[in-house]
């Protein structure tokens, strides 16, 4: 009979104030589905910044190149004068054993597809304006990147499709398939299992696509912008080679482009050099050398994402307190209306408590009627965690709204009554 | 024992320079049937000192007895049920609720009472009946004269069958008749073996009560019987 | 003079008035700079530009045939110097500004071209020299007249850079360009600029699709049209139900006005001044408060405030006018 009374007075409450208890339902409704559309961008940003500053920004980088202008010595390397090739082996060799570091081989290249339909976009240098472009339009000089065997797993990457390379992929012998993990972009174009004839440092080889990466992947390379995005380019592994006395024009350029990588490590860019400078002298082999700028670009882009990340946070709670407060403060002035009212209820013999019962009724009742609606609305627009997220925002925001209501509702005074006041 | 007894009551609103003693050291024994009136000017207290023997409100000092209990120490849940049980008050204004119809202003102290449905019908339409509004019951207070809406809201006062019947100013908004015929309602309760304590300023009415407690300045400056 | 207790009910419609223009200051002025930081760390490009190559054209060939497209913007980068070219023909994306002014139209025009003038990056201040209260800065032994410093808070590529006018052939950087469009179709205007250049030069340029760059890697997509939307609705719903309390208040108070005789017409320009004396000033010191916190107080929240203030004004209407239907006697004694 109780619980009776109190829905009774609920809903005549409701229906004393139609309007106003529909533009209430409509404003927490709103506010519901615009939380639910923050907080889905805050969980996206979250997932995405907290993985990029996990695998890419928390790390420190050198990166490792070749010096452009030494023409001399890079034609003396090809040539195999003195054993170049030898020399620059073991100075690679001493990158990839050095303790206090990790060497990552990742470089661009570009590898030429046999393929008359792959679109500009693809072409080594697109974004630099100057693609490079065959002469045999049936063939296409694509963007590429080589990978070493530690770069997917140092870097958090997974296929989207497919399978990530394994440790029988970095062996070449002759007559196999070099397996490729195509960019996000290449999807509509190639497929899994797909063989491509093709030629990369001058020598014709099958590609087999073995897997897509997902939109967006970013794997940090030496150059300014400190990562690239990897949707338009084509991932092969950088093979080890094989010890033959006969060194090919293939096993020298390569192994010109395995050198360039990237070191991780906590070492200063003083000690890195050192050793690197001193890794040189002792193998013989020519210069490179190591610029530590682009990890600079990367940790800005961490941090101001992150930032990114804290201003959303913020907007979802100055959002939340404002509905609170609107919310308290509307059925704070319906209770205002009602003052004589309750004053009757109190002289007949209802005690306070059932006032305030009646109060925080109303407001669930409210929230209930919005949180159903934003529920539905925000779990076909925005995403599946929305009646969660709505559920929660219902019940924090009807307790609080609550608060103060109640506060004033325990003060109705049956004697203002009396004095018609 | 008496039935319902005011010992040393005072009672203050405001504080500092605004502090008013609305009540000084009033002491009352008022006995069970009594019909009583409660006059003096506007201002000097009769109000504030219904509405403490009604549980309206507690004094700021002293003891408010009833039956024996200390109807002063009570919390505001206490005080409600007290009011719920053993008070029946009627104003000047009616204290009707006006999205309501006269059935269910009479109801609500059955309600508050946990009385079931059929209780709640049948005393309704005792009590509308013995008021006159048996037709009235569906009309919202906005559609009766001011004499009916006075009736209808005795006939809430009346529901739970009080011990004690309060009426402040109850014939302040009625014309002459309907007053008469408000007061006569009081003095068949009263012949009945309730007790009723009027306030006014009227002293036509006070003539009509067996006893009169005359108020000045917050005390009580003479407690007579007339018959 | 005795200054009137206001009434409770007044004391309210001021707080959520205040609320929502000092939520508007925050909350909007917190959209848009997410919106500022992602295109300041796309290099302050519009999101729909257009990019493309002209291979084999000078850069004083394609600003020639840019010249003739009214209402774009042209940029070309050296990424390696961090240094822009830009050409304004009618408007361009203003980063945000430090201090001084940026670009505009007339420093396009034939007499000023040979003005060195630069807009900075705010890392780049300290690079700058100062003679009679004017800042210079050098530039490949060039000395440019510093118009104004840009910059975010946050580290993007714009803090260091350094903008200057686009005829200067000597910035070679890459053979990319970039128009804003802020006058047409894109398409149209890319069209009319190839047939530009090709018939200058015989090239043909070639449109690139870049792919993205900056914050837009890393963050997801932020719907910002939505959100300005749904927080411009919280807060007109906020003025329309305050003040349709507000006004439900007032039935007493029209009552006895009417019962003094206060006529119909003066009755409701009274509560709608009253309600003015309420929700302006309210609105003007939240958007005070607001200022506080936030740099610069955007045009969206002012017109946030005002259409709150004009959507409560509106709802008040009605209801006053059915209050004066009322029976007067009914309110008071009822």
């Amino acid at each position: 009979m109780k619980i009776g009374i109190v829905w009774n007075g609920i809903i005549r409450m409701y229906k004393k104030h139609k309007w106003l208890a529909f533009l209430l339902i409509v404003q927490c409704f709103v506010c519901t589905l615009l939380i639910n559309m923050i907080f889905g961008t805050i969980l996206k940003t979250h997932s995405s910044v907290s993985k990029f500053s996990r695998f890419i920004g928390s790390k420190s980088y050198y990166w490792v190149n070749d010096d452009p202008d030494d023409n001399i010595g890079f034609s003396r390397y090809m040539k195999n004068q003195n054993g170049e090739y030898k020399k620059l082996k073991d100075f690679y060799e001493c990158l990839k054993r050095e303790q206090s570091w990790k060497f990552l081989s990742v470089d661009r290249q570009f590898i030429n597809i046999h393929s008359a339909g792959i679109p500009d976009k693809f072409l080594f240098q697109y974004e630099q304006g100057c693609p490079i472009e065959s002469e045999d339009k049936s063939k296409k000089d694509v963007k590429c990147l080589h990978v070493s065997k530690n770069v997917f797993s140092e870097f958090g990457v997974t296929v989207s499709e497919g399978r990530e390379f394994q440790n029988e992929d970095f062996h070449y012998d002759n007559g196999e398939y070099i397996p490729i993990i195509l960019g996000h972009e290449y999807k509509d174009i190639f497929s899994l299992g797909q063989i491509l004839d093709g030629e990369y440092l001058s020598e014709t080889f099958k590609f087999k696509v073995i897997g897509f990466l997902p939109e967006l992947t970013e794997i940090p390379v030496s150059g300014n912008t400190g990562t690239i995005l990897c949707d338009r380019y084509i991932v092969m592994p950088a093979f080890s080679f094989n010890d033959n006395s006969e060194i090919s024009f293939f096993d020298k350029a390569s192994l010109d482009h395995y050198v360039s990588g990237v070191i991780i490590s906590d070492l200063n860019f003083a000690d890195v050099e050192e050793r690197i400078n001193r890794y040189i002298l002792e193998t013989g082999a020519r210069k490179y050398s190591v610029n530590p700028e682009g990890s600079n670009v990367i940790k800005s882009l961490t941090s101001v994402s992150e930032s990114e990340l804290s201003r959303l946070i913020y907007i979802f709670i100055i959002l939340t307190i404002f509905t609170i407060a609107s919310i308290s403060i509307t059925v704070n002035g319906f209770i205002r209306e009602n003052y004589y009212e309750y004053g009757v209820h109190l002289l007949s013999g209802a005690t306070p408590r059932f006032l305030v019962k009646q109060i925080i009724g109303f407001i669930t009742l409210i929230m209930s009627i919005s949180f159903a609606i934003s529920s539905i609305v925000g779990m076909f627009l925005i995403s599946n965690l929305a009646p969660l997220v709505s559920l929660i925002f219902s019940v924090v925001v009807a307790l609080l709204s609550s608060v103060f209501p109640i506060n004033v509702v325990k003060k109705v005074d049956v004697n203002n009554l009396i004095r018609r006041q | 024992m008496d039935f319902l007894e005011l010992k040393n009551i005072c009672k203050t609103f405001g504080r500092g320079e605004n502090e008013v003693k609305a009540l000084k050291d009033i002491n009352i024994k008022i006995g069970k049937g009594e019909l009583i009136a409660i006059t003096g000017k506007s201002g000097c207290g009769k109000s504030t000192l219904l509405n403490i023997i009604g549980g309206l409100s507690l004094p700021s000092s002293g003891a408010y007895i009833f039956e024996g209990s200390k109807i002063s120490s009570y919390n505001q849940n206490e005080l409600a049920s007290f009011r719920n049980r053993n008070i029946g008050f009627v104003v000047q204004s009616f204290a009707l609720i006006n999205d309501m119809t006269i059935f269910d202003n009479i109801a609500l102290p059955l309600k508050y009472a946990g009385k079931k449905s059929f209780e709640i019908n049948k005393r309704v339409k005792e009590l509308t009946d013995k008021m006159e509004l048996s037709d009235k019951t569906s009309f919202f207070p906005s559609q009766l004269s001011g004499g009916q809406c006075q009736r209808a809201s005795i006939a809430r006062a009346l529901a739970c069958n009080p011990r004690v019947f309060l009426a402040d100013e109850p014939t302040g908004a009625l014309d002459e008749q309907t007053g008469k015929n408000i007061l006569n309602i009081f003095k068949s309760l009263n012949e009945g073996g309730m007790t009723v304590i009027i306030v006014t300023h009227d002293l036509e009415i006070a003539s009509m009560c067996n006893r009169r407690i005359e108020m000045k300045d917050g005390t009580i400056f003479n407690d007579y019987n007339l018959k | 003079m005795q200054i009137k207790k206001p009434r409770v009910v007044s004391i309210f419609a001021f707080l959520i008035f205040f609320v929502i223009s000092f939520i508007s200051c925050i909350v909007i002025d917190e959209i848009r700079q997410r919106a500022n930081l992602i295109s300041a760390s796309r290099g302050y490009y519009g999101k729909s530009q257009i990019v493309f190559a002209a291979d084999g054209a000078s850069d004083k060939d394609v600003m020639e045939s840019v010249k003739k497209i009214h209402g774009i913007a042209l940029y070309k980068d050296d990424d390696i110097n961090n240094i822009r070219q830009i050409f304004v023909n009618g408007n361009c994306n203003n980063p945000p500004l430090r201090s001084g002014r940026f670009f505009n139209e007339k420093d396009f025009v034939e007499d000023k071209s040979s003005e060195n003038i630069a807009v900075i990056g705010k890392n780049k201040v300290s690079e700058t020299t100062e003679t009679n209260g004017q800042n210079y800065i050098m530039l490949q032994g060039v000395s440019y007249t510093v118009i104004g410093v840009v910059g975010t808070d946050e580290e993007t590529p714009l803090n260091n850079t350094v903008i200057i006018k686009f005829n200067h052939d000597s910035y070679s950087g890459t053979k990319i360009y970039k128009i804003d469009v802020f006058d047409g179709n894109e398409d149209l205007v890319f069209s009319d600029i190839s047939k530009e250049i090709e018939n200058k030069t015989h090239l043909v340029p070639r449109k690139i699709i870049f792919e993205k760059v900056g914050l837009e890697r890393i963050l997801p997509e932020f719907n910002q049209k939505n959100l300005y939307i749904l927080v411009m609705i919280c807060l007109l719903i906020s003025s329309v139900t305050i003040s349709m309390e507000w006004a439900n208040a007032l039935k007493r108070r029209i009552a006895v006005k009417r019962l003094v005789g206060c006529g119909k017409f003066r009755l409701i320009s009274e509560i709608l001044f009253d309600y003015f004396k309420i929700s302006l000033p309210a609105g003007i010191f939240g958007m005070l408060f607001g200022f506080i916190f936030v740099k610069e107080i955007s045009l969206l929240s002012l017109f946030a405030v005002a259409i709150s203030v004009l959507c409560g004004f509106i709802v008040t209407i009605p209801i006053v006018k059915k209050l004066l239907k009322v029976s007067v006697s009914e309110v008071l004694t009822r």
